[in-house]
């Protein structure tokens, strides 16, 4: 099959290689017809995330129809549309039951466990295509793919919904949601968000959705901040004003209820000294740049809540631990737990109230896929999504 | 199933842990004997250990203790697996002392949870979607 493959800092290219097949039994392989470039895969391509290997097929955005199921799957069935969760999750340990799907105990292989056991205290969840770290397996940026524990994952999707409408459940819809739900908003609530990418307009849509009273969107890029402000947002632009100032003016000098930091480690990633060395070697992680969230813990009220979707690997110095205990923050963060917030949203897609297809700029064809990236790295103004189709552009 | 599982080798852990056994514990969401159960069946414990062709009982008590003493890929050593119920109901705690432990527990928390053991490998390849692909 055609797939989407990594050698190196800003070198992707679309080969040949082996057609994914059944390895357990709660497998499914899919056909891919709609997957999409994430930006957290420009940390890939600027080779900023550690564990990555040539040859490496990239893509945790996706959806498409199932071709064969395992014989331990007996949710699947052939013919059947689904979107995958970025996150591979079992279903049966202790986080899975409790909804924490993206703390998946077991969806990690045994041996590349160990890397991320060393960097975090325990080790990390599985996930498609992103480094060795989350286990190595292959994206979706493919004709095929295969998907673990496909009985737990995928969402079937009704016939007659096209697959822009949906493919954003993968990721980045209910990254953005957890992060909104993550703010416990109240109606009077005035929420904040910093970062206007995919991550970050979802926010805002989702704040919305949840019952804010006000979205403040953050950015520098002014089409970005256009497409906040075509949701209702209120905008602030950091390159023209002071933004806690600004915030402070506009909440009558109390700050925003809520802080959602969707900015993360813009690109810089982060790495990993000795990363593959022996295990009794020294692993030393890289600091993250963290000036955006030190923005959004001065800025926001006291007592209120900060709201970390925004992906960091590494560690940092400089966080201003003072102000947030001596006002009373709270901070909640994580990867999403696609799989727990997936069949609600499906649910307000169907009913119209979400609509996120106005989010892609770009519709390439799989071939046409480091393009994609080279434009998506250049352009993050006008180019806001870039959707792939591995099995032709004019068929679906 | 363990053909493609990469772990750490004997020469591997003499050289980090002085050939001293590790222990280490793990909390699985199944009930004691059904875990004892499945690790008193010697033929299980290829699907989640490596290098393992022949174990032989050392000390069994029923739904708490096994022991064993192994031959495999040309080195002999002896582990134990205790199982004790989870003080916060969450199942059981199962500890292993044996060498290059992690791995082999890891597995076989995920077989016992969720009924196999997660890879990114594939194996030969067996069948092909090329007639289907639109390439």
């Amino acid at each position: 099959m055609r797939a989407l493959t990594w050698h190196g800092e800003h070198d992707v290219r679309v080969e040949t290689v082996p057609d994914p097949q059944i390895v357990n039994p709660r497998d499914a392989i899919i056909k891919v017809t709609s997957t999409a470039i994430c930006g957290s895969d420009l940390h890939l391509y600027d080779h900023t995330i550690p564990t990555m290997k040539a040859g490496d097929v990239l893509g945790h955005e996706f959806m498409g129809e199932v071709v064969e199921v395992g014989p331990g799957n007996k949710k699947l069935k052939v013919g059947q549309r689904v979107v995958v969760p970025f996150v591979i999750a079992c279903g049966q340990c202790f986080f899975c039951k409790q909804q924490q799907f993206a703390t998946c105990d077991n969806s990690n292989p045994a041996e590349t466990a160990d890397m991320s056991e060393r960097l975090y205290g325990h080790p990390i969840t599985g996930a498609f295509g992103y480094s060795h770290l989350t286990g190595g397996y292959a994206g979706g940026q493919a004709e095929y793919v295969r998907v673990p524990y496909a009985d737990v994952g995928p969402l079937v999707i009704p016939d007659g919904i096209e697959d822009e409408k949906v493919l954003f459940l993968s990721d980045i819809l209910p990254t953005g949601w957890m992060a909104a739900d993550n703010c416990e908003i109240k109606s009077s609530d005035i929420v904040a968000v910093w970062g206007c990418g995919p991550v970050g307009l979802f926010a805002v849509q989702s704040a919305f959705a949840l019952g804010a009273h006000r979205v403040i969107a953050i950015d520098r890029l002014p089409h970005r901040l256009d497409l906040a402000k075509s949701m209702g947002a209120e905008v602030i632009n950091f390159e023209e004003l002071d933004v806690r100032e600004a915030l402070v003016e506009m909440t009558g000098g109390i700050g925003p209820d809520a802080c959602i930091d969707a900015v993360a480690m813009e690109s810089h990633g982060f790495s990993a000294d000795s990363f593959m060395d022996e295990p009794t070697a020294a692993v030393q992680l890289v600091a993250d740049q963290t000036r955006g969230l030190r923005q959004v813990i001065l800025a926001c009220r006291k007592g209120g809540l900060v709201s970390i979707p925004g992906f960091y690997g590494g560690i940092t110095d400089k966080f201003p631990i003072g102000a947030l205990m001596e006002r009373g923050l709270s901070i909640k963060s994580g990867q999403s737990h696609v799989q727990k917030y997936m069949p609600h949203l499906l649910e307000l897609i169907m009913e119209g109230r979400l609509d996120t297809t106005f989010l892609i700029s770009h519709r390439l064809d799989l071939e046409n896929a480091p393009e994609g990236y080279r434009i998506f790295k250049e352009n993050q103004n006008e180019v806001t999504k870039v959707v792939l189709k591995p099995q032709g552009a004019t068929r679906h | 199933m363990a053909d493609g599982i990469a772990s750490a080798t004997q020469g591997e852990l003499a050289a980090h842990k002085g050939d001293v056994p590790v222990s280490r514990s793990v909390t699985i969401d199944r009930p004691r004997e059904e875990l004892y159960a499945f690790w008193r069946n010697f033929n299980n414990l290829p699907l989640f250990m490596c290098n393992i062709h022949s174990a032989e009982v050392t000390d069994d008590d029923p739904n708490r203790l096994i022991a064993w003493r192994l031959e495999g890929a040309g080195v002999c050593n002896s582990g134990r697996v205790e199982f004790r119920d989870s003080p916060d109901s969450r199942g059981t705690v199962v500890t292993v002392t044996q060498s290059h432990v992690r791995h082999d527990l890891r597995r076989f928390k995920q077989l016992m949870e969720t009924g196999e053991v997660s890879t990114a490998q594939s194996p030969e390849r067996r069948r092909t979607h090329s007639s289907t692909a639109a390439h």
